[in-house]
């Protein structure tokens, strides 16, 4: 086991008073520190918190917004809100899944609550206007 | 004094708001000016959030401010220009294209009372919040000292859940404080899942002081010592205003000792769980499990959080509070109709022009709020309530807006998502829609959601796809009222809705999309 990866959870765990309700601050937190909820990490929080691991690793599953796999260099986020549905949001979708630049992955958000700017996209969870479409075409390596 | 407003909600930052805010401050230093002569203050949402970014220019003469939208960092001298003087007329011609009318009945149709403070108040700043009456009520109340007094208030001013139930609040808040002895909680839902809904978050971004003088005086009133916000970690600018909020009253002494003492606020942050807005499942949320609901009863109100009773109200009616006690329970219940009293905050989306957040009465027709306000034309339907709600047809939009009046048109109130459908949009596509939504969010726990969705999403594709038959049109109808009886939890009790709604009004496009001929075996 890393003892880097424990000692980093431990503290993490410190921070958030060591009780097991804060499970999910808790993995919000690493996840940041990390970029993503490794299987050691999850196994040096469900030590630290003395809970099965099952119960991490349920937790950890069952949020869509926990990563447990690396992340990619770049994310596309393409919103899939009512308001982007309606705006052509789901065609916008399939043509940036034709191909990205190497480096970049597409995921699919629910409503990100900027539906008046519809259809929104967000590049590395920040929310680009309609305006920067076209830049991020370009970047994305959409014909 | 001139002063210079600049929208700092979601949209607008998207829409290139903090380079217009740099540019005026850059102005404002090229005219060799103080910021005492030109106040340039960021604030909360200024409402009509698709022509961000937004900024109101109040004159030094002191009339009614100017709206100005859309604007790109090189018309900030104009701006300035014009907060100086009000006569510029060179730089009113310079913006004549980004001039918004403020008379507009998107505007003038508007009643704050939830959203007053937004667009006025500096939302990262506690002094400017106490300067605008944050936390006055609060102080009454405590120095009143009569918490059955501030739940009798808010019962007679009709107060109901603004997340979607329509639960009177005021019963609810008995309910609880008539618990026996005891600890208790209080829990502010800031889990604004449904999409095409941001009224919660504008809120929490632009005035988020409001809404926890709102949890403090439910607290008050129900006898809570520990209160939480839920709030989804899709809207990080709402976090980061909560948790800045929260850190003020600490910093200031106000929870240790002072206006909130005895009361510990926390923030809780959610990760990606729709089902996590229902609340038996935002509570096993908060204290650290998978978000899956329960069977109820026990209610919250009754046993919830950490087995004590547990008061859940939305941020909508959370911030409605101090206002009904600072005008009267009477005056709030004055407005509206039958018995949804009070005003409404909608966010208006989709297939109009005028899209942004609008608060208004209950009983104004959604016609009012949609054609008049939102300057809608070719209207096909209006979705209310998300993906539990319903669409309402073009031709029924004089309803009046209130709990009863949608839901007996099968739609909902819902939370407020209020989103315009274009005359173009097949329903058959718009029901898969929510339905995927709906499947992809299901929790797993009761069978007819997690199976009965996937398998009301694979009908509805074969309607899209125009390869039904008269017997899947059979078939999704039995299989939606069985999802919709048997679920669990609203979730999955309304996930049909969106299909049977479109049944009731457009049924001719799903008949349309069935195959001629083929009446026997569903198409596999």
């Amino acid at each position: 086991m890393d003892s880097g990866v424990t000692a980093s959870v431990e503290r993490c765990i410190d921070r958030h008073g060591g009780t097991a309700d804060a499970l999910i601050e808790i993995l919000h937190a690493l996840q940041q520190q990390q970029g993503w909820l490794s299987a050691p990490t999850l196994a040096a929080v469900a030590r630290g918190l003395a809970l099965p691991l099952s119960r991490v690793q349920g937790v950890a599953s069952f949020y869509h917004l926990f990563a447990l796999n690396p992340p990619p260099q770049h994310r596309l986020g393409v919103c899939l809100g009512t308001a982007c549905f309606v705006r052509g949001a789901s065609v916008l979708q399939q043509r940036l899944a034709q191909g990205l630049a190497p480096g970049w992955e597409l995921e699919q958000l629910s409503c990100v609550g900027a539906c008046a700017q519809g259809p929104v996209l967000l590049v590395d969870g920040q929310i680009a206007g309609v305006a920067a479409l076209e830049l991020l075409a370009q970047a994305a390596g959409v014909p | 004094m001139a002063r210079i407003r600049c929208c700092t909600a979601s949209g607008c930052r998207a829409a290139g708001g903090p380079a217009l805010q740099q540019a005026l401050q850059q102005a404002r230093a090229d005219q060799g000016l103080s910021t005492a002569a030109l106040t340039i203050k960021p604030v909360g949402c200024l409402r009509l959030c698709g022509r961000g970014p937004l900024v109101a220019v109040d004159g030094a003469d002191g009339g009614a401010p100017r709206l100005y939208g859309a604007v790109p960092p090189a018309g900030a001298p104009a701006l300035v220009e014009l907060a100086l003087a009000a006569d510029a007329t060179g730089a009113a011609a310079a913006l004549a294209a980004q001039a918004i009318d403020g008379e507009h009945p998107f505007f003038a149709l508007q009643q704050p009372v939830v959203l007053e403070g937004l667009g006025l108040v500096d939302p990262e700043s506690l002094d400017d919040a106490l300067a605008h009456g944050a936390y006055s009520q609060l102080q009454r109340c405590r120095a009143e000292g009569r918490p059955e007094q501030v739940r009798a208030r808010i019962r007679r001013s009709g107060l109901r859940g603004r997340g979607g139930a329509g639960y009177p609040t005021g019963l609810k808040w008995d309910t609880v404080a008539l618990q026996p002895p005891g600890p208790r909680v209080v829990v502010c839902n800031a889990d604004e899942g449904d999409p095409g809904a941001f009224m919660d978050r504008a809120v929490l971004e632009g005035d988020p002081h409001r809404v926890l003088e709102g949890l403090a005086i439910a607290a008050f009133a129900v006898g809570a010592e520990l209160g939480y916000v839920y709030l989804r970690a899709e809207y990080p600018l709402a976090i980061a205003r909560l948790r800045r909020a929260l850190q003020q009253l600490r910093q200031h002494g106000l929870l240790q000792h002072g206006l909130l003492q005895g009361l510990d606020l926390q923030l809780r942050v959610g990760a990606g769980a729709y089902v996590c807005g229902e609340e038996t499942a935002l509570l096993a949320s908060i204290a650290g499990g998978r978000g899956t609901p329960r069977q109820r009863p026990p209610y919250p109100a009754q046993q919830g959080l950490f087995g004590s009773p547990t008061l859940i109200n939305n941020v909508e009616t959370l911030a409605a509070v101090p206002a009904i006690l600072r005008r009267g329970a009477d005056w709030y219940a004055a407005l509206g109709m039958g018995r949804s009293r009070g005003t409404k905050v909608f966010s208006l989306s989709g297939a109009l022009p005028h899209t942004g957040l609008v608060e208004v009465p209950m009983g104004t027709s959604l016609r009012t709020v949609v054609e008049t306000m939102g300057g809608a034309s070719g209207v096909k339907a209006v979705q209310t309530g998300g993906p539990a709600g319903g669409c309402i047809p073009a031709e029924l939009l004089d309803v009046p807006i209130a709990y009863e009046t949608l839901a007996e048109l099968g739609s909902m109130l819902g939370s407020g998502g209020m989103v315009v459908l274009p005359e173009g949009l097949p329903m058959p596509q718009l029901a898969r829609y929510f339905m995927g939504f709906c499947a992809a969010e299901s929790c797993g726990k009761c069978l007819p959601c997690r199976a009965g969705t996937v398998q009301l999403a694979q009908v509805l594709d074969r309607f899209c796809d125009g390869r039904a038959s008269q017997a899947d049109l059979v078939q999704l109808e039995q299989l939606a009222a069985m999802v919709k009886a048997t679920s669990l939890c609203g979730l999955g009790q309304g996930a049909p809705n969106p299909v049977l709604s479109t049944l009731r009004f457009f049924r001719h496009e799903y008949e349309a999309a069935c195959t001629s001929g083929a009446s026997g075996e569903p198409a596999r």
